[in-house]
């Protein structure tokens, strides 16, 4: 019997359910707590993080306070998971967006940070 | 037309067309961040909350005045939906949206002097919103 006859409707059912769902948007797993902080970025490590490995890695700042103290850069989340600057995307593609925000100690290393959603 | 034909002709026009309040939700789409939710404003405190507490809980701000002295952190809040088809099979829907924001002040020390949450008039101009927001001390 050829294999299409074989298909019945809770299969024909998933695969229809999976076609449908192959056009829809799934957000990213969300970055919750320290830990998921942490773990989404990795490069970011108080004592040790220089400010000029994170305008390496992010370019310019989106702002600046308290003379250079604290940084923020808007960052965006690809759907692997990468984190990167936030760019213009083409229409189709959303990424989900972030706001880094990091504290400098007087030697210019990374002394807090956070990593937060913001839409 | 008379009463039957005037019925008849509302309910028609009332049948393509919603209009509905809606659960306060951040609308999709929108340019500014989600909700700063209560836990958020409950976790500023004041005279011992600094600016650089504020940064790391919220994010950078979205309006920074005198000097940093104050900050706006603005979200915006859909309130109404609506809907309509058209006699063609095509149609709009969308959301009736308005402004929030956090306004934050810090004292000469950079710890947190004051909070409140300002919301704009569901049906008032932007121009006024943002004029309340540079105003605000």
């Amino acid at each position: 019997m050829h294999a299409f006859h074989r298909l019945r409707l809770p299969e024909l059912g998933g695969g229809i359910l999976l076609a449908i769902l192959g056009g829809c948007i799934t957000p990213p797993p969300p970055i919750t707590g320290e830990a998921g902080v942490r773990a989404a970025m990795p490069f970011v490590v108080p004592g040790e993080t220089t400010r000029e490995a994170l305008l390496l890695r992010f370019g310019p700042p989106s702002w600046t306070f308290e003379d250079g103290r604290i940084l923020t850069w808007r960052l965006q989340r690809e759907d692997a998971g990468e984190i990167l600057p936030k760019v213009r995307v083409s229409f189709g593609k959303i990424p989900w967006s972030y706001g880094l925000v990091v504290i400098f100690d007087a030697h210019g290393l990374v002394a807090r940070f956070n990593l937060m959603e913001i839409g | 037309m008379n009463a039957r034909g005037l019925a008849l002709t509302a309910g028609l026009t009332a049948s393509s067309c919603i209009i509905t309040p809606t659960v306060p939700h951040t609308p999709f789409g929108t340019e500014h961040r989600g909700e700063v939710g209560e836990g958020d404003f409950l976790a500023l405190a004041m005279g011992s909350t600094t600016r650089e507490d504020v940064l790391l809980l919220l994010g950078e701000p979205d309006l920074r005045r005198d000097d940093d002295r104050i900050f706006a952190f603005v979200w915006d809040e859909a309130w109404l939906f609506f809907a309509a088809a058209g006699m063609g099979g095509g149609g709009v829907a969308g959301e009736a949206t308005r402004h929030l924001a956090l306004m934050v002040s810090f004292d000469e020390s950079g710890r947190l002097a004051r909070k409140e949450v300002l919301k704009q008039p569901q049906t008032g101009l932007d121009k006024d919103w943002y004029s309340q927001l540079e105003k605000w001390r």
